[in-house]
């Protein structure tokens, strides 16, 4: 008969938390592992933002052509004194090694420089399209979200509804934003007319650029949530909680989701980046102000800074949003609070 | 005997699933099964994969699946007729008159919620218990179940618990709104042998307070000690049914004598499992030493940081001819050492000499030690069999590609001496030319045991480490792969490792056992010593814990 | 521009009609790029200065542009820019990304390390962003775009087969191998090579179709393919000025966009069912 217990009464489990086997040191301290976790981090944060700066001067570098050209404009003359005054005032007069050094350092205190073309200062150049932009992309961002749960968590495990789900899927994802946009255009603006044309000052006008740019990122959150709560379904604490009574809501929004969180939360720095790029063709389809026109002109131009302000930007949104992204997976997973690492394993890690 | 209330009553049970493909058939997973189980006692439902035990346990409070036809002649639920009942009726019968307990908790309670919320789920669901104490009634829960300290418990997730206090917890959750049957679906297999233990008597008391209990187990031994009446199945239909110790003394029906007979223990040493013919034993040793493992210890970094030493300082000598079992449960080191062993991991100290017979001791594995160029060349002496063989092979290869693989390896032959061989090596492990084209996907787990095994025997070895070969199969496979490797050893004269925690399969083939803890061997001795007169605390309560029979196997033929 | 290449572990089951509509209209696109007289007799580039904006009808399919040039002509046209730079700048990237994925799997461990983060880094900006740069170096024109569409896809795949490489380098037949004897070099080349390539297959091919997207979407911009080529984000980007006029200048090339981008996504994932059902 199994019995480990001599005491007469009911055997009680004492365990401690954590594997029992001799280590050779102990475990690092909360404050040692909070002090890697964020050190970790601001490294990355940093590298990022070298990256961006490095990719822009070797570019900067790589384009043929005299920059100075650039800055006066093609069709100037000039004296070659003025040239080399102007040369030195931007210090491309230096050896590379130390144009580089002195850039990484400007890039570093966030001095962004002034742009060749429009000789005012890039911050000034973009901060002033900024707004635009956010008040397209963020709402955008809302919206996707909004749809891509409501669609995941209405045809999860329906293999009827999740049919029609994925073809507006794959249509979202594979017909072009900037073509989608034509198209709500003709259909809702010109030919219906329920939606104003060109930018104005309503919110109206918000409208179609906003589903335009939301769309394909829906389509894709939609898809990567719904993968996420079909495996969480198949799970055997799924059966267990239906087998407690659960509703199909409950075992959906209190179970399911949560873990279909994890996934789509690591694709988010990615939509946030998109939402990016799209914002530049949505602008130019449905011509309205923001960072596309700033960046289109400065690329079509090659006014360097201007490009770099952009890059650093879009850096800085992406070291923003995975900052949050990391504090928000502590909070959706918990057992992220007792490892120091994003993603665990199993419980038992080491090889027995 | 007193008459006790019928908490689930069912006749002539049938559910079957729509057919996989357009050529197969509905699979009948469940065909005509009448049961049922009253307050008080405990029915065990026992039969191996496939046998349709967990869909019937499933059907019983429908949650068969949303595919399948379920049907019935009778079907009470305490008393009620369910036998038409929908979701919605169902739904409010799960929790509150049957509980589900599913085997390893770290999967079936959701890891992302506490303990507390998830045991006092139930309570959420049907309003048993009003909001504000829910919180104490999870703690007094839990307490009632054995678990010590459950104020700190109810505030932690499923992976900060071992694998017996999560068990517990699931164990808590299925009882937390007060049903009077659980059904218990392979509640302990996912446990050590110690810890299976103290489940299995908790269990035991919940049945002796009155709750009706439907265990679910492929393991006879386990249900033993717990169950009032069995019901055997196989292809979804029960066999035989009755009162345990009839069923376990004198078993009717062949193949509950089949699945007795099939299980190893100490009292099967010497014969085959699947028929008891003899088998050689070898006598006492005198036989060289062909692996001998001195001093080796290796450490790991784990992700905290911390560093953990997965094995502590071990010695170990495999002899000429020698099955060398090596017991310990999950977290004993085995698997890191059979790793050492095989040379696929270098140990922080110690060395490890492989003597080819007839030849000179080398150095194969230690820290200074020859590196794999060193070994490359001895390589074909020494070969692994795994738990999972579907893994060790590459997905796009067929059977024949796997052998053929070896044999290039290792060998000279040219293709067509290579495709004799082969077809002579499957022979050899007892699987005929048909399986040569098919891909070890569509073979059965028996079946990839025995390729895989063939493809280790391709290379002729001295030696094969077999790390925990049978786990994974269900107990009339397991016999036959095991008498498969002990007629190879006494044939061919191989030398084993065999590493596993079931103590019946070691007892069953081992000469000689190593007893593993924590990283380290805490007793060795040859097999019957350790069994009939163990030294050691740990092998003590190890040998304790192991359900046994209660009455000897009754033998046919 | 959204990115059609996360390789998804269950694709959906596209119905045999659908599949076989798909395949149908990727020949098409293809007899398009190859032989567009075959198909469209008009000349692309031919203006009309008496008939602009002509609607769609027997005399022009697709109507006329505001230089009184067949629009059905330049879209057939258009198929070459588009097939062609989109599939040669994903190949491109698929040879470049297969060997830096490879590298940041296998290689020492600093190579590994290096790429590692060099790949995260890469992956910070969005992928327009990355293209635009690379324009921005080498300016406008075909060549360039695809160059540019390629770069802007290496991070992404580059992480794809790091991402397939990594399982197969740690798999138990790769252990198995290493316990027969086999040579690491061997292995490399029986094992883990084909193991990591062959899934590459599909998702190689739903990244045309990205590829495809980023092409017009640079046209369209102006920055990519410059008119008076006949390529399909150009004549988007004049239609655009057009649309309350003559719709039929944009709607039909972005219409030719996105049935050839779906076409080819939707044989992609069947590829991918298929190789990961096998």
């Amino acid at each position: 008969m199994p019995s480990s217990q001599t005491d007469a009464s009911r055997p009680v489990e004492t365990a401690p938390l954590v594997e029992t086997a001799p280590v050779d040191t102990a475990p690092p301290s909360t404050a040692h592992r909070l002090v890697r976790a964020v050190g970790g981090k601001a490294l990355a944060a940093v590298l990022v933002v070298w990256g961006a700066g490095t990719a822009t001067f070797l570019a900067l570098h790589a384009i043929k052509g005299d920059p100075v050209d650039i800055i006066l404009g093609s069709d100037s003359v000039v004296q070659p004194a003025e040239r080399d005054a102007i040369r030195s005032s931007y210090g491309l007069d230096q050896p590379v090694l130390l144009q580089y050094l002195s850039y990484l350092k400007r890039v570093f205190t966030g001095d962004l420089g002034r742009s060749y073309q429009l000789q005012r200062p890039v911050a000034d150049v973009i901060g002033a399209e900024l707004w635009p932009t956010v008040s397209l992309a963020v709402p955008a961002v809302v919206l996707a979200v909004v749809i891509a749960c409501v669609l995941a968590l209405t045809t999860a495990g329906r293999p009827r509804s999740r049919s029609w789900a994925s073809s507006f899927e794959l249509l979202s994802v594979s017909i072009p934003t900037f073509w989608i946009g034509i198209l709500l255009l003709w259909v809702f603006a010109f030919t219906l007319g329920w939606f104003p044309a060109s930018s104005s000052k309503t919110d109206a006008s918000l409208v179609l650029p906003v589903v335009t740019l939301a769309l394909p990122v829906a389509g894709l959150l939609s898809q990567v949530l719904r993968d996420g709560v079909e495996d969480a379904l198949a799970q055997p604490f799924v059966l267990t909680a239906q087998a407690r009574g659960a509703s199909r809501a409950r075992v959906l929004l209190v179970h399911a989701f949560r873990h279909a969180l994890l996934p789509a939360t690591t694709l988010t720095a990615y939509f946030v980046g998109a939402t990016l790029g799209g914002a530049v063709l949505t602008e130019t389809v449905f011509a309205r102000p923001g960072l596309g026109r700033v960046t289109l002109a400065a690329i079509g131009s090659k006014d360097m800074p201007v490009v770099l302000g952009i890059v650093l930007l879009s850096a800085l949104v992406f070291i923003v949003v995975n900052t949050v992204l990391d504090a928000l997976y502590v909070v959706i997973d918990p057992r992220l609070r007792t490892t120091s690492r994003r993603r665990p394993g199993t419980a038992k890690e080491v090889p027995a | 005997m007193p008459v006790r209330q019928r908490l689930v009553d069912i006749e002539n049970l049938s559910v079957s699933f729509p057919a996989a493909g357009r050529r197969s058939a509905p699979v009948r997973a469940v065909q005509d099964v009448s049961l049922h189980v009253s307050s008080g006692e405990c029915l065990a439902l026992v039969g191996e994969s496939g046998s349709g035990k967990s869909v019937t346990a499933r059907a019983v409070i429908g949650l068969a699946g949303r595919r399948a036809d379920v049907r019935m002649s009778r079907f009470h639920i305490d008393g009620v007729d369910a036998s038409s009942f929908g979701e919605k009726q169902f739904r409010q019968v799960r929790g509150t008159t049957v509980g589900l307990v599913l085997q390893d908790a770290l999967v079936s309670l959701d890891p992302l919620r506490t303990i507390g919320r998830e045991v006092a789920e139930p309570m959420a669901i049907h309003n048993t218990v009003p909001r504000h104490a829910r919180s104490r009634a999870a703690v007094d829960l839990l307490r009632s179940v054995g678990i010590d300290d459950p104020e700190v418990r109810v505030t932690q997730i499923s992976h900060e618990l071992s694998g017996g206090l999560r068990q517990r917890a699931l164990i808590a959750s299925g009882l937390a709104a007060g049903p009077s049957l659980l059904i218990a679906d392979e509640p302990t297999t996912a446990l050590d042998v110690t810890v299976q233990a103290r489940i299995l008597a908790l269990l035991g008391d919940l049945r002796d307070d009155g709750t009706g209990l439907l265990l679910i187990s492929h393991d006879l031994a386990v249900v033993a000690a717990l169950a009032d009446r069995i019901a055997v199945m196989k292809d979804g239909r029960i066999v035989e049914q009755g009162a345990a110790q009839d069923i376990l003394r004198d078993p009717q029906h062949e193949y509950t004598r089949a699945l007795l007979s099939a299980a190893p223990s100490g009292a099967t040493r010497g014969t085959t499992l699947v028929g008891r013919t003899p088998i050689a034993v070898p006598s006492a040793h005198s036989g060289d030493p062909v692996l001998v493992v001195d001093a080796v210890s290796k450490s790991f970094d784990r992700r905290d940081g911390s560093r953990h030493r997965a094995v502590d300082s071990v010695s170990l000598t495999l002899r000429q001819g020698e099955i060398h079992g090596l017991v310990g449960e999950s977290g004993s080191g085995k698997s890191t050492l059979a790793s050492i062993a095989l040379g696929l991991v270098e140990p922080d100290t110690g060395t490890v000499r492989l003597t080819p017979p007839g030849g000179p001791s080398l150095n194969w594995n230690s820290p200074s030690g020859p590196g794999e160029r060193g070994r490359r060349a001895h390589r074909s002496r020494i070969q692994p069999i795994w738990q999972d063989p579907l893994s060790s092979f590459d997905p796009r290869f067929t059977v024949a590609n796997v052998i053929d693989r070896a044999l290039v390896e290792t060998g000279t032959l040219d293709a067509d001496a290579r495709k004799a061989r082969t077809i002579e090596l499957l022979h050899q492990v007892g699987l005929d030319p048909d399986h040569l084209a098919r891909t070890p996907r569509r073979l059965s787990g028996g079946q990839r045991q025995r390729v895989a095994i063939a493809r280790a025997l391709a290379t002729e070895p001295d030696i094969l480490i077999c790390d925990e070969p049978v786990s994974a199969l269900d107990v009339s496979i397991q016999a036959q792969v095991l008498d498969l490797l002990l007629d190879l050893r006494a044939r061919t004269g191989v030398s084993m490792i065999f590493i596993s925690h079931d103590l019946g399969v070691i007892s069953h083939v081992s000469d000689t056992v190593s007893v593993m803890k924590d990283g380290a061997i805490v007793e060795r001795g040859r097999a019957e010593q350790i069994f009939e007169d163990p030294q050691h605390s740990y092998t003590v309560e190890l040998l304790d814990s192991v359900p046994s029979l209660p009455y000897p196997v009754p033998v046919d033929g | 521009m959204t990115d059609v290449l996360t390789a998804r572990r269950s694709v959906p089951r596209t119905t045999r009609p659908g599949l076989v509509l798909a395949a149908v209209f990727v020949v098409i696109a293809a007899v398009a790029a190859a032989f567009p007289t075959l198909l469209a007799s008009a000349d692309p580039n031919l203006t009309d200065p008496a008939s602009p904006f002509a609607e769609p009808g027997v005399d022009h399919l697709f109507g006329t542009d505001n230089l009184g040039r067949d629009v059905f002509a330049r879209v057939v046209h258009g198929a070459r820019f588009s097939l062609l730079i989109g599939v040669g700048a994903t190949v491109l990237a698929v040879v470049i990304g297969t060997a830096l994925g490879i590298a940041a799997a296998l290689g020492p461990r600093v190579v590994r390390a290096t790429l590692l983060r060099g790949i995260d880094i890469a992956m910070a900006f969005p992928d327009l962003l990355l293209t635009l740069l690379v324009i921005a170096v080498l300016g406008p024109g075909p060549l360039n775009t695809l160059i540019a569409v390629a770069l802007g896809m290496v991070p992404r795949f580059a992480r794809v087969v790091r991402a397939q490489a990594l399982p197969v380098a740690g798999a138990g037949y790769v252990t198995s191998a290493v316990a027969l004897g086999t040579p690491r070099l061997r292995i490399v080349r029986l094992h883990i090579l084909p193991n990591t390539v062959r899934p590459l297959l599909a998702v190689a091919t739903v990244g045309v179709g990205t590829a495809i997207i980023s092409v017009a979407a640079l046209s369209f911009l102006g920055l990519g393919v410059k008119p008076p080529d006949a390529e399909w984000g150009v004549m988007l980007a004049q239609g655009r000025e057009f649309l309350r006029l003559a719709w039929w200048i944009s709607i039909f090339p972005g219409l030719a966009v996105a049935a050839t981008v779906v076409s080819i996504t939707v044989l992609g994932r069947a590829l991918q069912r298929r190789n990961s059902e096998v």
